[in-house]
């Protein structure tokens, strides 16, 4: 894969390699102060399914939703059908590090987001400069939209951690 | 085109609605990791040398966005952001307008081809294009809606898109009966 601007581009010659790392203190830093976050909104319904507390068979995940109730038998269900992130709060749970636990695990999974947007950026435009794939990446990942769903901008700016 | 990209990207990008911040952000940042990932396998089986690794790319692409769909189901987004993937993949391709030099494309990804023999043959190849072409003049606009065109009748977008017509029957449908 042949990248044009390597020499030509001094603001990213010296610092590329550190790419990943970069991106990663760019995801986490404004997410830092969520580690010592409490329980907020749905918080408090989904960290009582007992599917996520593990007081319920593994099997049994699968055939409830994102609240603990079951999809299928035709009670009030909230119609969510989340297997997979129930299963990876689950995983938090048995890991025991409590409320801080959960939230260093959704920071590292939006470190990989962040990388897995910059490798998709070079992917898709190998032509264009590197400097172009990180500023892209960069803006995904510091996006207050990945804050919280907010009523308007104004409010998702607003809980955006650093000026929360 | 970047930029273009990136603006379709914003507005399909529905998993962007909720967070990091929250527990119940989980949802949306892992939906998001394997729909990346599924991009990602998605332009491997463009670029792919032969139709084995191509077609392996694009099951891992599938089981991916599957995952994505049982993280959040906003991920049935993902047909749309797979055309636009596939529409941005072949404008790179093809900059001059012309639907050649695929082959020549992966000859050089496995080093088969050097990158200036490679140019040299899509140069040919696209001249050759052109040549057919003679005495019509191809604006932007003809460009993209014909490249367009051609992304909807490949069978790799196909195939993405009865999955994602799938999902949707499955969520509509089944998920809402029970």
């Amino acid at each position: 894969m042949q990248r044009s601007g390597d020499e030509s581009e001094p603001l990213v010659a010296w610092w590329w390699p550190w790419r990943w790392f970069g991106l990663a203190c760019l995801a986490a830093l404004p997410y830092l102060n969520a580690i010592r976050g409490g329980i907020v909104y749905d918080d408090r319904v989904v960290l009582n399914n007992p599917d996520v507390l593990g007081t319920r068979p593994l099997s049994e995940l699968w055939s409830k939703d994102f609240w603990g109730h079951d999809m299928w038998t035709g009670g009030w269900t909230h119609m969510s059908y989340r297997p997979i992130t129930v299963l990876s709060l689950r995983m938090d749970t048995w890991l025991g590090f409590g409320l801080p636990g959960y939230h260093v695990t959704n920071i590292i999974v939006h470190i990989i987001v962040a990388w897995l947007a910059l490798m998709l950026c070079l992917e898709l435009f190998p032509r264009h400069s590197r400097f172009s794939a990180l500023c892209a990446a960069c803006v995904f990942t510091a996006h207050p939209l990945h804050t919280e769903v907010g009523r308007s901008a104004r409010v998702s700016w607003r809980r955006w951690p650093p000026f929360a | 085109m970047l930029w273009l990209w990136l603006l379709l990207w914003l507005l399909l990008w529905l998993p962007w609605c909720q967070v990091v911040a929250n527990i119940t952000g989980r949802a949306e940042t892992l939906s998001a990791a394997f729909l990346l990932s599924s991009l990602l396998f998605y332009t491997r089986s463009f670029r792919a040398p032969s139709f084995a690794p191509g077609c392996a790319a694009l099951v891992a692409s599938v089981v991916a966005v599957v995952a994505a769909v049982l993280c959040k189901e906003t991920a049935l987004v993902a047909p749309a952001l797979f055309g636009v993937t596939e529409v941005a993949l072949r404008l790179r391709r093809e900059p001059r307008g012309s639907s050649c030099g695929r082959g020549v494309d992966a000859a050089v990804g496995t080093g088969a081809v050097s990158p200036s023999e490679g140019q040299g043959q899509v140069d040919e190849q696209v001249d050759e294009g052109v040549d057919e072409q003679v005495g019509s003049v191809t604006s932007p606009l003809h460009t993209l809606l014909r490249t367009c065109w051609e992304a909807l009748l490949c069978p790799r977008l196909c195939v993405m898109l009865t999955l994602g017509m799938a999902g949707l029957w499955t969520r509509v449908v089944v998920l809402s009966d029970g």
